[in-house]
């Protein structure tokens, strides 16, 4: 289980998370729903051990998980970013390779390569070069090279922004097998469709303040969709995920 | 490409060490009685051309991997040690040296002074930028830069009257390879070693530092640890090679910038490629220079010049295939 | 967080690495060549029946003053027709300078032009032509060299050249300006905006051109007499430094036969044909390696030249001499060269070899004293 309690994050006079304290167990999908500003990337990226929290406690299995080396973090908790920007020209092969890093030698590196590709649907990628890529299969492969990583926690700071539907819904289903295999998987995203389909436990944020957590019917109710998305329900227009399976 | 500078720099090293007025008979009944053990007279190839070899060597390795790990660490394929102000920092240090004279007592003062120079400048530039983007950097790097050059320019000016001292300082900042001798080989190949072996024992963390600090975070590397020591790697790098030839431009823009654009942008490879490349470069400049006995040009100077005309020619090139960097 | 004990192993290591590297590679050099006064007088006999050369007395005249000159040259005239039958200077030429310097020495008139020097050049000319009084400033920096320049008359002249006091310049109304090729053209600009006359004195590079700068010199400040006489008395003294040569040769001395002459700053260097020096040394009959360059003033030359061109005498121009011993000492590659084993190595005054004006005379006077002391096989 990771837990945060009382979890703080301030960054230039401003707190972008105010006192957070939430038990994620593994097994699970959770999405992480709120506005654009609520405070998601920046849960992410403290959880990850990315940005230190001011303040709080970050717990894994009971104990602190920033306390070890930066590598022992990483071999437990990954995190695939939104929009990341690449300035040089990796290739597929080279890239996704980087993410057994953290463990001591690249093992199994270039066997488990072809498998993790095979899995994002990114084979047909192997041997180009990162930057010629599209956004979407960029982050694609992101996804791959976590995967590769092989940390019991996964984070992913909206992995379907950028594909196309038959991708997205390639990606939600490795992202619950992932979390079926005993992973602890961690989602932040802004398709409410897509959450209440793919997501076991849902945590809300707003204004970086955790306002609910639990079951998408019991934390997304038709009072917080007025008072947070400003959203009635009643005029929802039909999402194209929808057409999930 | 590994094997054809390979093949090159031995050719090169060869050359440097056979020409020269005395004649190789000469040199070589030198070197056979050295080491019977029956002279110890001053042989050419024993005691300039093979210092003068190894100086070159490490300095070409050096300027040129200390320009690809920049590159790298600042994700910017423009960095370098002369835009990011490094070059003007060590020069300034040793400026101040030369013009207090202590290195005549104390031959340490220059590779320290270049050293400190280098590391002062690096550890201004990263906490002024950081977290502010490539941009930022660039720009930071050139204010620095002008600033530090400013400054230079005051010191000179103001001693312009002192002409030996001018006449030094132009000397210096041309960059030479006359009179290396084992003094300049042993200021400098330690560090070298050094910086080198540090590079290369990052090279997996470089890779992963050129995807930005917090995606290097995230894969497992100490970010501000690594990036220190490469640091300190850089800067030895760089101090010695100004320490023992002086100002040699374009070196860490120009070459791992090829490098990188032929064989990819990954540090394993990259970085023998650039030791490698590095050294044939300069040895090669070093062997044009002797042969064709050009007195009015400096190694400096020629380096400059080509390294600027290819890196123009490498961005129109660019531009008109409207090619995202390597 | 748990810190490992070894982190700070790699620098603990790396920085022992290099001082031990430093401490092996810099202790085990040892001084194999004993450091000696490398600059003597000249102890070889000559003629006794020569006048002694004295550099400060010819240093004296050269500075323009007409006592010492007539002194010296009726004392050379004696010393040439000795050896060699004939005057130091052609009979006209010799009767022209005792003239003129009987007519300057009675003569109570002396010019008021107010003069303004851009260059050392055309200063020095001007300390040894006209009083001081007439002189409104010196070039910045001249001051320094008083071992080479008149200090007293410099001492006179309150004000220096520099681009701040312009106004001040200008406002003790200089007649006339003397400038050079390379002077800065906004300075230029702003004496001719000003008004004042200009005289150029281009680079000079050879004897000829020294005489020749110095008559227009003498011409625009209605000092002919006195430029003529300094000349006549320039051609003299080289005359002179030549027969003492002659001279000491024909006392049984014998000249070094591969005499090097180097300039030092950074590296060593030979001077090219271009320079005033290359000249003096040719018509010593120094023959340099490489010099045929009209273009460099000077060729960088490595050790490896040097040792190589096995020179029996080194002749140095430098500044610093101390730093030259212990470069002459700690150079393996000099060592075995005959010039350094048998301790013949000299240096001389960078500034005086590097004064192309009436000075070259003691710059002449220099080379040729080494050239003796590095003698006698």
């Amino acid at each position: 289980m990771l837990e945060t309690k009382n979890l703080c994050y301030h960054l230039k006079n401003r707190t972008l998370l105010k006192e957070i304290s939430l038990s994620f167990t593994t097994g699970k999908l959770w999405g992480i729903v709120g506005l654009n500003g609520s405070g998601k990337s920046t849960l992410l990226k403290n959880l990850s051990g990315i940005w230190k929290p001011t303040s709080g406690e970050l717990l894994w299995q009971g104990a602190p998980l920033l306390d070890n080396d930066r590598r022992n973090i990483s071999r437990t908790v990954t995190l695939v970013p939104q929009n990341p920007q690449i300035h040089f020209n990796y290739t597929v092969d080279q890239f996704v390779a980087m993410g057994r890093y953290p463990h001591d030698k690249a093992l199994h590196a270039q066997k488990e390569l072809p498998k993790v590709l095979e899995l994002v649907d990114a084979t047909h990628l192997r041997g180009q070069v990162m930057t010629q890529l599209s956004c979407g299969e960029r982050q694609r492969v992101y996804i791959a090279r976590a995967v590769l990583t092989a940390s019991p926690i996964m984070l992913f700071d909206e992995p379907t922004a950028s594909l196309d539907i038959g991708h997205q819904q390639l990606i939600w289903q490795m992202l619950r097998d992932l979390a079926d295999s005993g992973k602890l998987v961690i989602v932040s995203l802004h398709d409410l469709m897509a959450a209440s389909k793919f997501c076991d436990e849902i945590v809300l944020l707003h204004e970086g303040n955790c306002i609910a957590t639990g079951p998408f019917n019991s934390t997304i109710t038709p009072n917080r969709l007025q008072e947070i998305f400003g959203i009635n329900e009643k005029n929802c227009t039909i999402s194209p995920t929808m057409c999930y399976k | 490409m590994k094997y054809s500078l390979w093949a090159t720099l031995v050719v090169c090293s060869i050359a440097t060490l056979i020409l020269g007025p005395t004649s190789l008979e000469t040199v070589w009944q030198g070197v056979l009685e050295r080491f019977s053990g029956t002279s110890d007279s001053w042989n050419p190839l024993l005691d300039e051309r093979l210092p003068r070899l190894l100086v070159l060597i490490a300095t070409g390795a050096s300027l040129s991997v200390a320009g690809g790990v920049m590159q790298s660490l600042f994700q910017n394929p423009l960095a370098s040690p002369g835009v990011l102000g490094m070059t003007a920092g060590s020069s300034l240090s040793i400026l101040i040296v030369l013009i207090t004279g202590c290195h005549i007592i104390y031959p340490f003062a220059i590779p320290i002074a270049a050293i400190g120079g280098c590391l002062l400048t690096i550890m201004i530039i990263w906490s002024l930028s950081r977290c502010h983007g490539m941009y930022h950097l660039i720009l930071t790097g050139i204010a620095l830069s002008t600033t530090l050059i400013a400054i230079h320019g005051v010191i000179v000016y103001a001693l312009r009257d002192q002409w030996q001292l001018m006449q030094t300082i132009a000397e210096w900042e041309a960059g030479s390879t006359l009179d290396r001798t084992w003094q300049h080989a042993h200021m400098q190949l330690p560090l070298t070693i050094i910086g080198l072996i540090g590079c290369w024992r990052y090279r997996r963390e470089i890779n992963i530092l050129a995807l930005g600090d917090e995606d290097a975070c995230n894969l497992g590397v100490d970010v501000d640890t690594v990036r220190w020591r490469l640091f300190i790697c850089v800067a030895l790098l760089i101090g010695g090679a100004m320490a023992a030839v002086g100002v040699i431009a374009f070196f860490g823009l120009v070459l791992p910038h090829v490098i990188r654009r032929l064989q990819g942008p990954d540090n394993i490879r990259l970085i023998p490629l650039c030791a490698i490349a590095g050294a044939t470069v300069l040895v090669l400049l070093d062997n044009i220079l002797r042969f064709f006995t050009i007195h009015w040009l400096s190694i400096g100077n020629l380096s400059a010049a080509l390294g600027g005309i290819f890196f123009l020619g490498l961005l129109v090139q660019q531009l008109r295939q409207g090619a995202t960097y390597a | 967080m748990k810190k490992r004990l070894f982190i700070p192993l790699p620098y603990l290591l790396s920085i022992t690495f290099i001082i031990v590297w430093w401490v092996i590679a810099f202790n085990s050099h040892e001084k194999t060549v004993p450091t000696k006064e490398l600059t003597q007088t000249c102890t070889q006999p000559e003629s006794v029946i020569l006048s002694k050369l004295d550099r400060q007395t010819i240093r004296r005249a050269l500075d323009g003053d007409l006592t010492t000159i007539v002194q010296l040259l009726t004392d050379w005239d004696i010393d040439a027709r000795l050896i060699q039958d004939e005057g130091v200077l052609p009979n006209e030429q010799f009767c022209h300078a005792m003239s003129l310097a009987r007519q300057l020495q009675q003569e109570t008139e002396e010019t008021s032009a107010r003069l303004l020097p851009q260059t050392f050049v055309s200063a020095s000319f001007l300390l040894a032509l006209s009083p001081p009084e007439n002189i409104i400033a010196l070039p910045k920096a001249m001051r320094r060299h008083r071992h080479l320049y008149p200090g007293d008359k410099m001492d006179a002249i309150s004000l220096d050249i520099d681009g701040y006091n312009t106004e001040i310049l200008a406002k003790n109304k200089p007649d006339l300006a003397f400038i050079a090729p390379y002077s800065h053209p906004s300075t230029v600009q702003t004496l001719k905006n000003q008004g004042i006359e200009l005289l150029s004195i281009d680079n000079i590079s050879s004897v000829d051109e020294v005489i020749e700068s110095l008559h227009r010199v003498g011409k625009a400040i209605n000092e002919n007499r006195r430029a003529t006489l300094l000349a006549l008395f320039i051609e003299a003294a080289l005359n002179t430094v030549d027969n003492h040569l002659s001279a000491w040769c024909e006392a049984g001395n014998i000249l070094p036969k591969r005499p090097l002459y180097l300039t030092r700053v950074m590296n060593f260097a030979i001077p090219t044909e271009k320079t005033l020096q290359a000249k003096l040394l040719h018509r010593l009959g120094i023959n340099q390696p490489n010099v045929n360059d009209t273009i460099a003033w000077q060729h960088c030359i490595d050790l490896e030249t040097i040792a190589h061109y096995t020179p029996d005498c080194l002749i140095i121009s430098c500044s610093d001499t101390q730093a030259i011993h212990n470069l002459i000492d700690q150079s393996k590659a000099l060592k075995h060269t005959p010039a350094v084993a048998t301790r013949r190595v000299f240096c001389i005054d960078e500034e005086t070899q590097n004064a192309p004006c009436q000075y070259l005379v003691l710059a002449y006077f220099d080379i040729a004293e080494a050239l003796k002391m590095g003698g006698n096989g």
